[in-house]
């Protein structure tokens, strides 16, 4: 009698186990999205402190933009078809009547100054969600969790990037 | 042998931080009987009354009424006790004047169902009770069953409290000088209603008024002044 | 429950009063249900305006002035944009479609927008949907052809091959119209619910072609006037234009095309995502709203304050009432239980009268707010956040209500059955 109840009873948490285990989204952070090897450019996200390093930034500024960033950034195809999730900002694109954003680019950085390139396009994730979000406010991060889908360039049309049906939308808060 | 309706012992009441009100050793009242009381205002009647119906307790001594000893109750249970088994009848002001004469009489079947059990026994129905009741007491016209009761003259109204107090049978009405308003003539046609139909219904009165003429109709007579040792002789 | 038939019995003893009660109640809830309705309605039909464009780009201003200017058609641009700086956009390969737009005219307080076919073939609104036309074409090659938006044409009762003459600037009443250059109705467009449909179209060789003989600002006189067969034999290709939308090929290359705008050497230009732009809009109308919104709830709570006194005052008249159904039977609780419900009772019926008169007001006012203010309030049930509102209202009432229930409770026990006359 016990030994089948304590069998039924694994069985019964396995079988629980299962589902949760295969379906558990990958977390990942926006460096995962850049193939190794690639060149990282890190975001100047401090203000510029020291003085003498004043010229540099403006000579950068004077550069013609076009050589500001790579117009087609390479991209992990590896993450195709994986169930992720990303916490990013929500800059939206499409909304709705009701005030829902259903459809709008994720980013890892918001309101960042202008002496800051915009991320290049492997830290931008276009992202699709049927429901939508209320976003009330452009500051707030969100997590993101869904099927993650890479498009390889065809051309130099930087047709490439990440795109995602956002499942399941969350405020990110701090722990 | 029946016990007594009404049975008082030794009851001492004073309102608090005032010297005794009310010091009364003994009075009773048998069912069936009809007991006038006089009392003028101002000698503690009131405060009797609202003693025997329950709403306030006396400070010594006891209360009995159909054998339940009022202090045993609690504040719910005196309130249901007085509506099960009271009917009354004030000076005036009796009725609810945006109810018609009809609600107004059905009132105590509302908030008693044992009164309302009891109406359904003897007359079918809440309804015909209260028809009938009002019948005896010289209102047929269902037009005025109908309306409402602040439209009525004040003989008539006394009529419907009547009729109010009398529905369901209950054991006890309690009359508070209830014809002082009504003049000379329609006041023995009124005192006469009230005694056939607490006799119909097998019901005690006790009458308390400050006019001792009407004294004689009654089975018997007692004067608060004389039965309350707190009284103040008042004669100069 | 017959308490609550006596409740209704006893106010309507005191009907006056209690009606005087339920109204204040009802204009209260009716202002505080209008104005989250307008709130709502405007927040829709702005967020509806504009769909599927990715850039919006004008001379360098601020991005809300921008939006509003360009979408909206509120508020003026500070300055044009030269031709060759679009064309240069309109050209690059990451760029799917492009539209011109030229501001700056009206006719009888209702803007004239010159762009081109594209405007028909891509602007989208609302979700994803395309202009259509409800009569007639788009403009072709003749420069003096128009395309109404509905409201234009409804309200200013036009049909095709009407004739009109555009005014300069964006007044109401102008005083400097185009007249020797009349233009023709082509086309109506179907309603959007959207600032398009109060807006006049016309090709960019039209815009041009009235202010030919403009210089300094000034219509020409005597041989300086070109009149409008002359305007069409000529070069009618703009030099500058007020702004340009763009849709994108790929939505991620937006950021990037974004700052490429923004920093464009040749001319001060700035670049906006609408949807970002509209959602700094919200936050500048945010603080109005939560305003206006507070003022409201407190315009309730007056109501429903009005409604306490009421009951308040009318307790020591009732006394006798409370003494009388105590005589008969009714327990203090009972007492207390009448003048709850009395207070939801004239909640309810101030609830009610509020709706209705919120749904008579829209019905009244629906035509007139849409045809001056582009706002479509529709007759609809109330919302979810709408029924919460008024759960809370009728809470607050019990709440109130609870006040009289307890003073008439204690007055009922120590009145007792004494009736006081």
């Amino acid at each position: 009698m016990i030994r089948n109840f304590t069998a039924r009873f694994a069985l019964l948490l396995l079988a629980l186990a299962l589902p949760c285990w295969a379906s558990e989204p990958r977390e990942l952070d926006w460096p995962a999205l850049i193939p190794e090897g690639a060149p990282i450019i890190p975001p100047q996200l401090a203000p510029l402190h020291d003085m003498a390093q004043l010229s540099n930034a403006l000579s950068a500024e004077a550069a013609p933009p076009a050589r500001q960033q790579a117009p087609d950034a390479p991209v992990v195809k590896g993450l195709d078809g994986q169930q992720i999730k990303l916490p990013g900002y929500i800059v939206p694109l499409e909304v709705s009547e009701e005030g829902r954003t259903t459809e709008f680019l994720l980013v890892p950085y918001y309101g960042a100054c202008i002496h800051v390139p915009p991320p290049p396009s492997n830290q931008i994730v276009h992202i699709f969600s049927e429901m939508g979000v209320r976003v009330e406010d452009l500051y707030q991060p969100y997590w993101i969790e869904g099927k993650m889908q890479v498009r390889a360039s065809s051309s130099e049309l930087a047709d490439a990037g990440y795109q995602m049906e956002a499942e399941k939308i969350y405020v990110y808060e701090l722990k | 042998m029946n016990p007594p309706l009404i049975e008082l012992q030794d009851l001492v009441f004073a309102w608090p931080g005032q010297p005794p009100l009310l010091e009364i050793p003994a009075l009773r009242l048998d069912a069936g009987e009809a007991l006038f009381l006089k009392g003028p205002s101002g000698s503690g009647k009131t405060t009797l009354l609202g003693l025997l119906g329950g709403v306030n307790l006396p400070g010594q001594g006891r209360i009995q009424l159909l054998g339940h000893d009022l202090a045993t109750l609690g504040q719910g249970a005196r309130d249901r006790f007085r509506v099960d088994h009271t009917g009354y009848i004030f000076q005036q002001f009796n009725l609810l004047p945006f109810l018609s004469v009809r609600e107004n009489v059905e009132l105590p079947c509302r908030f008693s169902r044992s009164r309302a059990e009891r109406a359904r026994l003897r007359h079918g129905s809440v309804d015909q009770a209260a028809t009938e009741l009002l019948a005896h007491l010289g209102l047929n016209d269902p037009t005025l069953l109908a309306r409402r009761a602040g439209s009525l003259s004040i003989g008539q109204q006394q009529r419907v409290a009547a009729a109010r107090a009398l529905i369901g049978q209950p054991e006890l009405v309690i009359a508070d000088e209830p014809t002082s308003a009504l003049d000379a003539d329609t006041r023995e046609a009124f005192i006469r209603l009230l005694f056939d139909e607490c006799r119909a219904a097998g019901s005690s009165l006790l009458f308390v008024s400050h006019d001792q003429s009407l004294a004689p109709l009654f089975d018997r007579h007692l004067s608060l002044a004389e039965l309350n040792r707190a009284a103040k002789p008042r004669e100069a | 429950m017959y308490l609550l038939r006596l409740a209704l019995a006893s106010l309507a003893n005191r009907r006056f009063t209690a009606f005087l009660t339920a109204f204040a109640i009802a204009l209260s809830v009716c202002l505080l249900l209008a104005v989250e309705r307008v709130r709502t309605e405007a927040r829709a039909s702005f967020a509806s305006t504009i769909s599927g464009t990715d850039l919006i780009v004008g001379a360098r201003s601020g991005s809300v002035n921008l939006l509003l200017y360009s979408v909206f058609r509120i508020g003026n641009a500070t300055n044009n944009i030269r031709w060759d700086s679009y064309q240069h956009y309109a050209k690059d390969p990451r760029v799917k479609w492009a539209i011109p737009i030229s501001l700056g005219d009206s006719h009888r307080g209702y803007r004239v927008m010159g762009t081109t076919g594209d405007y028909f073939s891509h602007y989208q609104y609302g979700r994803r949907q395309h202009l259509e036309l409800s009569q007639g074409r788009e403009f072709a090659d003749d420069p003096f052809e128009v395309v109404l938006g509905a409201e234009v044409a409804d309200a200013l009762h036009y049909k095709l091959g009407d004739k009109l003459v555009l005014a300069h600037g964006v007044a109401a009443i102008s005083l400097v119209k185009h007249d020797d250059k009349p233009f023709t109705v082509v086309g109506v467009l179907k309603r959007t619910g959207t600032p398009v449909d109060r807006t006049l179209h016309i090709s960019l060789a039209g815009m041009e072609a009235i202010h030919v003989d403009w210089h300094n600002g000034v219509p020409a006189r005597g041989a300086g006037r070109i009149s409008a067969e002359q305007a069409r034999g000529m070069d009618l290709q703009p030099a500058a234009i007020t702004a340009f939308m763009l849709g994108l090929n790929n939505k991620i290359a937006t950021f990037s095309l974004q700052r490429e705008i923004n920093e464009y050497r040749n001319e001060p230009l700035l670049a906006i995502l609408p949807g970002v732009a509209l959602q700094e809009l919200w936050s500048l109308m945010g603080t109005a709203e939560q305003a206006l919104f507070v003022v409201s709830v407190f315009v309730v709570l007056t109501g429903l304050i009005g409604m306490l006194t009421a009951i308040l005052t009318s307790l020591n008249e009732r006394r006798r009432e409370m003494a009388i159904l105590r005589s008969v039977g009714a327990r203090p609780w009972h007492i207390a239980g009448l003048l709850v419900l009395e207070a939801l009772a004239l909640a309810t019926a101030g609830i009610v009268a509020g709706l209705g008169l919120l749904y008579a007001g829209i019905a009244l006012a629906q035509g007139y707010v849409q045809a001056n203010y582009g706002l479509y309030l529709p007759l609809a049930w109330p919302s979810a956040h709408e029924w919460t509102l008024l759960a809370i209202i009728l809470g607050a009432a019990l709440l109130m209500g609870s006040v009289p229930a307890w003073r008439a409770y204690r007055q009922s026990l120590a009145d007792g059955l004494s009736i006081h006359l």
